[in-house]
């Protein structure tokens, strides 16, 4: 890897800064979390890929990074998709007495 | 004679290359074990925000994006200059690598003096961990901008202290190189304490839209 590789890697990861700083002020909606998220994942990978040399490293390590990735993936989705799918609890039992009874 | 020469490796290698080789895969699943443990504070962060969406906006804008900003260019021009400070090391240049890696340590602690200047904004302002502080009594917040501020000083917090870690290591090995210890020939060192800083980057390219941008502009 050249010196001039780190070069427009360094320049390319302050630029993608910079765009996610711009866009963060565009009205995005509920795609502003994706977008910056996505922007952010793609910086992650440069500085994965050529900083941390995982394109020319052996397999075992690029394994230990894409099991690090399925992981989280895993965490927070399952996470997220716990609390995103809760509505108030309603025992239909419960509420077929409470018609009942006259409550 | 080449230092090459010289040095053995351990009896359980076939070779010094597949010594060195193990160290790097080590330090790797170390670095998957890091990223757990902030992993599970950004699934609070996931779980709070979802929770609490708009307080949660509310609160990201109430954090100071310039300063967010600015430290996250300062952590990606310190991860580019200890890379930097690597390539000169294994291509002999050691007072050049010494450079590199002395500035990476300056660049941390400039992070961290940025971090702490920070932190004293909030604590004037009367925003402090667990909804406690003055801001919270003079106004009426939901406790989601609670939740809000005390994770981001668990996570930052934490953040912190690995960029500490981080900055003693490489300063060490600064002193390494510049003592001959660490050289073309055996440059493993820099290169590990090189992927913990990295990481430290990563975690922060993460953080910095989460806590600093995804919420509403004043």
């Amino acid at each position: 890897m050249t010196a001039r590789t780190y070069t427009v890697v360094g320049v390319a990861l302050l630029g993608l800064t910079a765009v996610s700083y711009g866009v963060s002020y565009l009205p995005l909606g509920v795609f502003g979390l994706p977008v910056g998220l996505g922007i952010a994942t793609v910086k992650v990978l440069l500085v994965a890929l050529f900083f941390m040399h995982l394109v020319h490293a052996e397999p075992a390590e690029r394994f230990a990074a894409l099991v690090m990735v399925v992981m989280v993936a895993v965490l927070i989705g399952l996470a997220a998709a716990d609390v995103l799918t809760r509505q108030p609890a309603v025992d239909p039992d419960i509420e077929r007495a409470a018609e009942v009874i006259g409550d | 004679m080449t230092m090459e020469a010289t040095r053995s490796h351990d009896e359980h290698f076939e070779s010094l290359e597949r010594q060195v080789a193990a160290t790097r895969l080590g330090m790797w699943i170390f670095l998957v074990s890091e990223v757990l443990l902030f992993a599970a504070l950004f699934t609070l962060y996931a779980t709070y925000r979802a929770d609490w969406p708009r307080a949660f906006e509310e609160a990201v804008g109430h954090n100071p994006i310039l300063i967010g900003t600015v430290n996250t260019a300062v952590l990606i021009v310190a991860s580019f200059t200890v890379a930097m400070g690597l390539h000169h090391l294994q291509h002999g240049r050691s007072r050049t690598a010494v450079a590199f890696t002395v500035a990476t340590v300056g660049l941390a602690l400039l992070f961290l003096g940025i971090k702490g200047y920070e932190y004293s904004i909030h604590v004037t302002e009367g925003i402090l961990p667990g909804g406690k502080g003055r801001f919270f009594e003079t106004h009426a917040v939901s406790d989601g901008f609670a939740a809000f501020f005390t994770l981001y000083y668990v996570t930052t917090g934490l953040h912190g202290i690995h960029v500490t870690v981080g900055a003693a290591v490489l300063a060490a090995l600064a002193i390494g190189i510049h003592r001959g210890r660490i050289h073309a020939e055996r440059s493993h060192p820099l290169e590990l304490g090189a992927l913990y800083w990295h990481l430290v980057d990563c975690i922060w390219i993460f953080l910095w839209p989460l806590y600093y941008l995804l919420g509403t502009h004043r």
